[in-house]
C-alpha cells in the first residue's frame, strides 16, 4: 500500500509545504518587467493609426439613452453639440455660429454654421436640431432630464436658424446644450423600428443602438456589443481636426487589471480606464513611456445617507458619521494626491463656494454630536448599512476604513458590496436604498446647479445620483430660483447659499474632489486635454484633438 | 434468560468492537487516508480555534492598517498582507470556517430530503411516485448545479445565506439519484420482502430496513462532497455572488487578490491555496472511507 | 432493445426534461426582487416608457400566461430583449455563443488527448516516475477549482514567462476576420489571414487548458485504470503469449475497449467544461456567453439569464444524448440498463 501511495503522499507534503513556505518572499517581483513578447505586435509605420482606450461597458451610443463616461466619450466623438465647453466652463459656438436671446430670456435663436455634413453626406439642418430635441424628450432616457419642463417648443425658423423657447428663464441653458446631441433626422426616419411612439415606432431607438447618425469626427465602424467599439476617422469633419488624430478609436470594453497592464506593455492599449487601482496606476507609471494624466473631473466621491430612515433621519447622526470619517487617511493612503472634498461642489467647479464649513476627522466631535442625538445610548440598535460598488476595488478600501472608525466611537456599520445595476435598483425607493451609499458623481455640465439640482432636488430624489432622499422643500425653492436666474454672478451668489444650506443638513459625506486618471502612452500620445482639462464628462477624449505618432510607438517597440 | 440477554448484547458488542477495529485497520493501512484525516482535522481544529491561534484575530473583520498594507509574505505575517493591511494568514485561518460551514450546512440540509426521496422513490420503483420524483430529479440535473445555484444566488440578495440555500437546492437530487439505485436494488431482497410479508408498516420498512443499508454509501458520498460543495461555494464568492466583506472568506480573498496581480500574488495565491488543501483532505479522507467501506456506488 | 428504439426512447425523456428545465428556469428568473424594467431604464426614465416596456415584455400578464409566451418565444428561438444591451438576446447569444464553442471544443480536444496520452503513458510506465508525476496531476485536477488553475496559468505563463497572452481572444492589433462562423480560429483559416489566425490561437491557450485541467485528469485516471484493469485479462495474456509486440497489443487490443469508460464520462467532464468556463472566462476576459451569462445574472437581466441557462441545458442534454448514443453503439450492454446518472 505505502508503495504505491508514496508519491501522493509527496504531492501532499509538497502540498503543505507550498502552503506553509511557499509564499515566502521570492525573486518573482523583479522578473515582471515586460519581456519581448512571443504574440505577433504590430510595429509597422504604415497602416491606419489607431488609438485605443479600455472602458468600461456598458457604453450607450444613443444620445437619447447614454449618460454615464463611456457612453458620453463615444457621444461626444460621435455627435456634434450647438455649443462646445471651454477648460475654464465658459463655452464657444460649434454648429451653432451665433445666437440671440430675447430681452425676458424665454426665447433663444440659434444661428447655425452652414455646410455641416453628417456621416452620410447630407447636410444638418435646423429641421435635424427640432428631430433631436424631440426625440431625446419622447425617448427620455439619458440627458433628457435636464431640459424635462423647462423648454415649451422648438422650432425651425429656416433652414439653418431653430428657436428654442422657455417656459420659464433657464439660467445654466447654454451650458446644457453641451448635452443636447444632433441627430440626422431622415437618416433615423429611414430606420424606424416598431415600438411605441405613433408615427415614429421606436423612434429609431433600435438602429441607433449600434449605429450612429451624427456629424462628430468620428463615426462608427463596428459596434461589438460588451466588446469593443470601433470609430473611424470622418475626413469631411466641419470643425479642427488635428492632422495627427487617430484613424480608428477604439475604445476596448474592459477594466480588467491584468489586460490593461499587459496591453499597455505591448503599446496595444494607449489610454487606461480611470476605474484602475492606486497600486496600478503605480505599476503603469513605472512602464517607460507611460504617465498617468490626473485631472479633477468637477465631480466628487460622495457617501450618501439615506436622511429618511433611522437613525440617520436626525442631523446630529449625520454629523457624527460627517466627524468620524478619516479624510486624512483618505486623500493620503488611499486616493494620494487628492484633497479633502469642501462642501457638496468640486473646487473646480464654476460656482463653487469656497467658504463653507468643512467637517474634518474628528472623534470627540462625533462623540458630541451623538450625544445630542435623539437615537443617544441606543446606536446598537441601529445598524447602519453602508452599500459599496463590488466592481471597484478602491471603494472596498474606504467601506473598511469606515467601519473600523465608525466602530471606535461606537457607530455600527455594516458594509455590503453591491454590484453596480443592484445598487440604481435599490436607489429607486426609501425603504430600499440602505443607509450609506458611496458614489462618485459628476456634473453634467460645466456648473454647480448641475450637481446641486442632481444630489439635492427632489425631483431627481431616488436616482443614483441621489440617494439622500433630501426631500427639503427650502433647499428645492433655492434650487428653482437659481435655475430661473440668468445673471451669471446672481445665480452663482444662490448656489452658494446653497451649499450653505447642504452643509448645515450634512446628508453626505464630502469625501474628497475626484481626481479623473488616466494612464496613457505619452511618449508617442500628444493628449492637450490631459493638460488642460474641461470640466463636462466626456469631452476631454475628444480624440480629435489627440495627436498619435505611429513612428516613436514604433520606435518604443523595437527596443 | 435474564443474563442470556447480557450475553448477548455483550457478544454484540463485542464484535462492533471488532468490526470497528477491523475497519480502522483497513483504514489505516492507507497512509493517504490518514493524511486526509489529519488534514481535515487540522482544518477543522485551526476553523474552532481560530481566535485563539490565528496571529491577528482582530484581522478578521473591520480592521484597517495601511502602513501595513500589501506587505509581502515575512516572519511578521506570515503570508502577507492584503491590500488593507489585514494578516492574510489570519484571514486564511477564519475562511475555513465559512468554508466548512457552507459544506457542512448545504450536505447537511440537502441530504435528509434527498435520501427520503430516493428511498420513497426506490421503494415504490415502477410506479407513479417512482416516476414523479425521478423525473424532477432529471431536470435539477439537466443542468450543471454550479450555473442553477449562480441563477438562483442571482435574483436573491448576495450573502451567506441565500448562497448556502441556493447550493443546498441544487445538491438533494444528487442523494435522491445515490439512495434510489441502492434503494430500488434492495426492494427485492428476501429480509425486504420477509418484513412486508410479516405486515411491517412502509415507513419501519424504508427506514429500519433499507436506510441502514444505504448508510455507507451515503457517508461516504457526503465525505467527498463536503469538498465538491466547498469549491462550489468558493467559486460562488469569486463571481462575487457568496459571502460579503469584511468576513473572511476564500474565494472572496481569491477574487479580490487578482486585481493585484501580478505584483502582490500572495494575496491570491495563498487563499487559493488554502481551497486546494481543504478539498485536498475532504477527498483523501472520502476516499479512504470508500475502500475501506467497500462502497461501489459513490 | 435496438438502438433506434434506445434514441427514441432517449429523446422521448430528454424533451421532458427540458420542459421541466423551463418551468424551473421561469421560476427563478421571475421571483426577481426588484423592478427589472426601471432598472434597465434608470430612475428618470417617465412612467409611460416603463409601462411600455412592461406592456412589451408581458410583465403585466398573470405568470402562467407570461410562461406560455415566452416558452412559445423559446421555442422559435426568441428570448425577448436584453435589458443590459437594449437588443434581442438571441442576437447576443449568436454573437457570444462561438466563442464560447470554440473554447470548449479546444479545452475537449485538449482534454480528450492529453488525458488518454498521460493515462497510456501511466500504463506503459506502471509505477514509474511517469506515472507518478500522472497521478498527482490526475489528484491535483479534481480538488482544485478551475479559477485556481487559470489564476496560477496566468501568473505562471503570462506574467511570470511571458509565454502567452492572457486576455481576450486576439491581440488588439490584429484585424480579426469578418465574422462567418464566429470562431475566429475557423474565420481566420477560411479567409487566410495566418497572423489572425496564429494570434487567436495563442489566446486560446491559456484558457483551454485552465478549462480542460478536471476533465483533463478524470480522463486520465479512468483511461488508467481501465487499461490497468484490462492488462489482466485472459485475451491480452494470450497476446502477449503468442509474442505479439507490446506496442501493437497497447494499440490493437487494448486501447479500444479501454475506451469505452472514457468515452462515456465525456458527458460528465463536458458539464464540468460549462460550469468552469463561468469563472475561466472571467479570468480571462473571455467574451463568451458564460461572461455574458455572469454579467447578465449580476445585472438581474432576466431575459438573458434564463436564455443562457436554457441554451446550456439544451447543450448539455444533447451532448448526453450523443454520448449515450455512442456508448450505447459501442457496448450494447448498456441499452438494458436504465439511463445513466452524471455527476459534476
Amino acid at each position: 500500500m505505502f508503495k504505491k501511495n508514496w508519491f501522493l503522499l509527496l504531492l501532499v507534503t509538497v502540498m503543505l509545504t507550498g502552503f506553509v513556505f511557499g509564499c515566502g518572499p521570492g525573486e518573482y517581483e523583479d522578473d515582471v518587467a515586460p519581456a519581448p513578447d512571443e504574440d505577433p505586435v504590430d510595429v509597422s509605420v504604415d497602416g491606419p493609426v489607431y488609438l485605443r482606450k479600455t472602458f468600461s461597458w456598458p457604453t450607450q451610443i444613443d444620445p437619447a439613452i447614454g449618460s454615464d463616461f463611456s457612453s458620453s466619450t463615444a457621444l461626444t466623438n460621435l455627435y456634434d453639440t450647438l455649443v462646445y465647453p471651454n477648460p475654464d466652463g465658459s463655452f464657444v459656438p460649434h454648429l451653432a455660429a451665433s445666437w440671440d436671446i430675447s430681452d425676458d430670456d424665454l426665447s433663444y435663436t440659434f444661428y447655425l454654421t452652414e455646410g455641416v455634413l453628417f456621416h452620410d453626406g447630407s447636410e444638418l439642418t435646423a429641421e435635424d436640431v427640432v428631430f433631436s430635441y424631440e426625440r431625446l424628450q419622447a425617448v427620455g432616457e439619458g440627458f433628457a432630464y435636464i431640459f424635462k419642463g423647462r423648454i415649451s417648443a422648438v422650432e425651425a425658423l429656416d433652414d439653418y436658424t431653430v428657436e428654442f423657447r422657455m417656459e420659464e428663464p433657464f439660467g445654466p441653458f447654454l451650458s446644457t446644450l453641451t448635452r443636447l446631441y444632433i441627430v440626422n433626422k431622415d437618416l433615423v426616419m429611414d430606420n424606424l423600428g416598431d415600438g411605441p411612439h405613433g408615427d415614429y415606432g421606436d423612434y429609431g431607438t433600435g438602429f441607433l443602438n449600434d449605429n450612429d447618425a451624427g456629424s462628430g469626427a468620428y463615426m462608427v465602424k463596428e459596434f461589438d456589443v460588451a466588446t469593443q467599439l470601433t470609430m473611424e476617422k470622418f475626413d469631411e469633419y466641419f470643425s479642427y481636426l488635428d492632422p495627427m488624430a487617430p484613424d480608428i478609436f477604439e475604445m476596448i470594453g474592459t477594466t480588467e487589471a491584468a489586460t490593461v497592464r499587459t496591453g499597455m506593455m505591448r503599446r496595444e492599449v494607449d489610454i487606461s480606464d480611470q476605474w484602475q487601482t492606486l497600486e496600478a496606476f503605480r505599476s503603469l507609471e513605472e512602464i517607460e513611456g507611460i504617465d498617468v494624466a490626473r485631472w479633477p473631473d468637477g465631480g466628487q466621491l460622495y457617501l450618501m445617507m439615506n436622511t429618511q430612515i433611522p437613525p440617520l433621519d436626525c442631523v446630529h447622526a449625520r454629523r457624527a458619521m460627517s466627524y468620524a470619517f478619516n479624510y486624512d487617511s483618505l486623500v493620503q493612503d488611499i486616493y494620494p494626491g487628492t484633497e479633502q472634498a469642501m462642501g457638496p461642489v468640486s473646487s473646480v467647479l464654476p460656482g463653487w463656494n469656497p467658504n463653507v464649513y468643512q467637517y474634518s476627522y474628528d472623534l470627540e466631535k462625533a462623540e458630541e454630536e451623538m450625544a445630542l442625538s435623539q437615537y443617544a445610548g441606543q446606536w446598537d440598535q441601529y445598524p447602519i448599512e453602508y452599500a459599496w460598488t463590488a466592481e471597484v476595488a478602491d471603494l472596498e478600501k474606504i467601506a473598511l476604513m469606515t467601519q473600523a472608525e465608525s466602530q471606535k466611537v461606537g457607530l455600527p456599520v455594516e458594509i455590503v458590496s453591491t454590484p453596480w445595476m443592484t445598487m440604481i435598483d435599490q436607489a429607486g425607493s426609501i425603504e430600499t436604498t440602505p443607509h450609506i451609499m458611496s458614489i462618485w458623481v459628476s456634473p453634467h455640465y460645466g456648473e454647480a446647479g448641475s450637481i446641486l439640482e442632481a444630489k439635492y432636488h427632489s425631483s431627481n430624489a431616488g436616482t443614483w445620483e441621489q440617494t439622500e432622499w433630501l426631500l427639503n422643500d427650502q433647499v428645492d425653492q433655492l434650487i428653482e430660483e437659481a435655475m430661473r436666474t440668468v445673471d451669471r454672478e446672481e445665480r452663482f451668489g444662490i448656489y452658494m447659499q446653497i451649499q450653505e444650506e447642504i452643509v448645515e443638513l450634512a446628508p453626505t459625506i464630502f469625501a474628497y474632489d475626484n481626481m479623473e486618471r488616466h494612464a496613457y502612452q505619452s511618449y508617442y500620445i500628444n493628449w492637450p486635454q490631459a493638460q488642460d482639462p474641461i470640466p463636462v464628462m466626456g469631452y476631454n477624449l475628444a480624440a480629435r484633438f489627440i495627436q498619435v505618432d505611429p513612428v516613436k510607438r514604433a520606435e518604443l517597440l523595437g527596443n | 434468560m435474564h443474563s442470556d440477554t447480557r450475553e448477548i448484547q455483550q457478544r454484540l458488542w463485542e464484535k462492533r468492537k471488532d468490526n470497528l477495529r477491523r475497519a480502522w485497520y483497513k483504514f489505516s493501512g492507507n497512509y493517504l487516508s490518514i493524511v486526509g484525516l489529519v488534514i481535515v482535522l487540522i482544518v477543522i481544529l485551526l476553523a474552532i480555534f481560530a481566535p485563539w491561534v490565528s496571529p491577528y484575530p482582530e484581522h478578521r473583520g473591520a480592521f484597517v492598517d495601511f502602513s501595513k498594507s500589501m506587505e509581502p509574505p515575512s516572519s511578521e505575517h506570515l503570508l502577507g498582507t492584503d491590500a488593507v493591511g489585514r494578516d492574510i494568514l489570519t484571514r486564511v485561518i477564519f475562511g475555513f470556517r465559512f468554508s466548512l460551514m457552507m459544506g457542512f450546512v448545504v450536505i447537511g440540509l440537502a441530504a435528509p430530503p434527498g435520501i427520503v426521496a430516493g428511498l420513497v422513490a426506490g421503494y415504490f420503483r415502477d410506479t407513479w411516485v417512482d416516476t414523479l420524483i425521478m423525473r424532477i430529479t432529471d431536470v435539477f440535473l439537466a443542468v450543471p448545479p454550479l450555473i442553477l445555484a449562480m441563477a438562483i444566488t442571482a435574483v436573491l440578495p448576495p450573502n451567506v445565506f441565500y448562497a448556502m440555500l441556493a447550493v443546498t437546492l441544487m445538491w438533494w437530487p444528487w442523494y435522491a439519484r445515490l439512495v434510489y439505485g441502492i434503494a430500488s436494488s434492495l426492494q427485492n431482497e428476501f429480509f425486504v420482502q420477509a418484513a412486508q410479508v410479516t405486515g411491517a408498516s412502509t415507513p419501519y420498512i424504508i427506514f429500519k430496513e433499507i436506510l441502514p443499508n444505504s448508510v455507507s454509501a451515503i457517508f461516504t458520498k457526503m465525505t467527498l462532497d463536503v469538498g465538491i460543495v466547498i469549491i462550489i461555494a468558493a467559486s460562488l464568492s469569486f463571481v462575487g455572488l457568496g459571502a460579503q466583506p469584511p468576513t473572511p472568506d476564500l474565494g472572496t480573498m481569491v477574487s479580490d487578490g487578482a486585481k493585484y496581480m501580478p505584483d502582490q500574488w500572495w494575496m491570491t495565491v495563498c487563499p487559493a491555496l488554502a481551497i486546494v488543501f481543504t478539498v485536498l483532505g475532504f477527498n483523501l479522507l472520502g476516499d479512504g472511507l470508500r475502500d475501506m467501506l467497500a462502497v461501489e456506488e459513490v | 432493445m435496438k438502438l433506434s428504439t434506445f434514441i427514441l426512447r432517449r429523446l422521448a425523456l430528454s424533451v421532458g426534461v427540458l420542459l421541466g428545465l423551463s418551468i424551473l428556469i421561469f421560476v427563478i428568473s421571475r421571483v426577481v426582487p426588484g423592478d427589472p424594467v426601471r432598472l434597465a431604464l434608470g430612475a428618470r426614465a417617465p412612467q409611460e416608457v416603463v409601462d411600455n416596456l412592461s406592456a412589451e415584455m408581458h410583465l403585466d400578464r398573470s405568470y402562467p400566461v407570461q410562461y406560455v409566451m415566452w416558452l412559445k418565444g423559446v421555442v422559435q428561438g426568441d428570448f425577448g430583449t436584453s435589458l443590459y444591451t437594449r437588443r434581442s438576446v438571441s442576437q447576443d447569444v449568436r454573437s457570444f455563443l462561438p466563442a464560447t464553442l470554440e473554447l470548449a471544443i479546444f479545452a475537449g480536444i485538449m482534454m480528450t488527448f492529453f488525458g488518454i496520452l498521460l493515462g497510456v503513458l501511466s500504463v506503459q510506465k506502471k509505477n514509474s516516475w511517469v506515472d507518478n508525476v500522472v497521478r498527482i496531476i490526475s489528484y491535483l485536477g479534481v480538488v482544485t477549482p478551475a479559477f485556481v488553475f487559470a489564476i496560477v496559468f496566468v501568473l505562471l505563463f503570462g506574467f511570470y514567462m511571458d509565454a502567452f497572452p492572457i486576455s481576450g481572444r486576439i491581440s488588439p492589433s490584429v484585424t480579426p476576420p469578418p465574422f462567418i462562423t464566429g470562431m475566429i480560429t475557423v474565420d481566420s483559416l477560411i479567409t487566410g489571414n495566418f497572423r489572425a489566425f496564429f494570434s487567436a490561437l495563442t489566446h486560446l491557450f491559456l484558457p483551454a487548458l485552465s478549462l480542460s485541467m478536471a476533465g483533463l485528469s478524470q480522463q486520465a485516471r479512468i483511461a488508467r485504470s481501465s487499461m490497468s484493469d484490462n492488462l489482466q485479462k485472459d485475451y491480452i495474456l494470450a497476446h502477449r503469449a503468442y509474442g505479439i509486440p507490446e506496442r501493437k497489443i497497447m494499440s490493437r487490443y487494448l486501447l479500444k475497449p479501454s475506451l469505452i469508460p472514457t468515452v462515456s464520462i465525456l458527458g460528465l467532464d463536458f458539464a464540468a467544461l460549462l460550469s468552469n468556463a463561468f469563472l475561466v472566462e472571467l479570468v480571462f476576459n473571455w467574451p463568451g456567453i458564460s461572461r455574458y451569462g455572469v454579467n447578465a445574472i449580476l445585472r438581474k437581466d432576466l431575459n438573458a439569464v434564463a436564455a443562457v441557462v436554457m441554451i446550456l441545458g439544451i447543450t448539455f442534454v444533447v451532448v448526453n444524448i450523443i454520448v449515450d448514443v455512442v456508448v450505447a453503439y459501442l457496448d450494447p450492454r448498456i441499452r438494458m440498463r436504465r439511463d445513466r446518472t452524471s455527476a459534476l
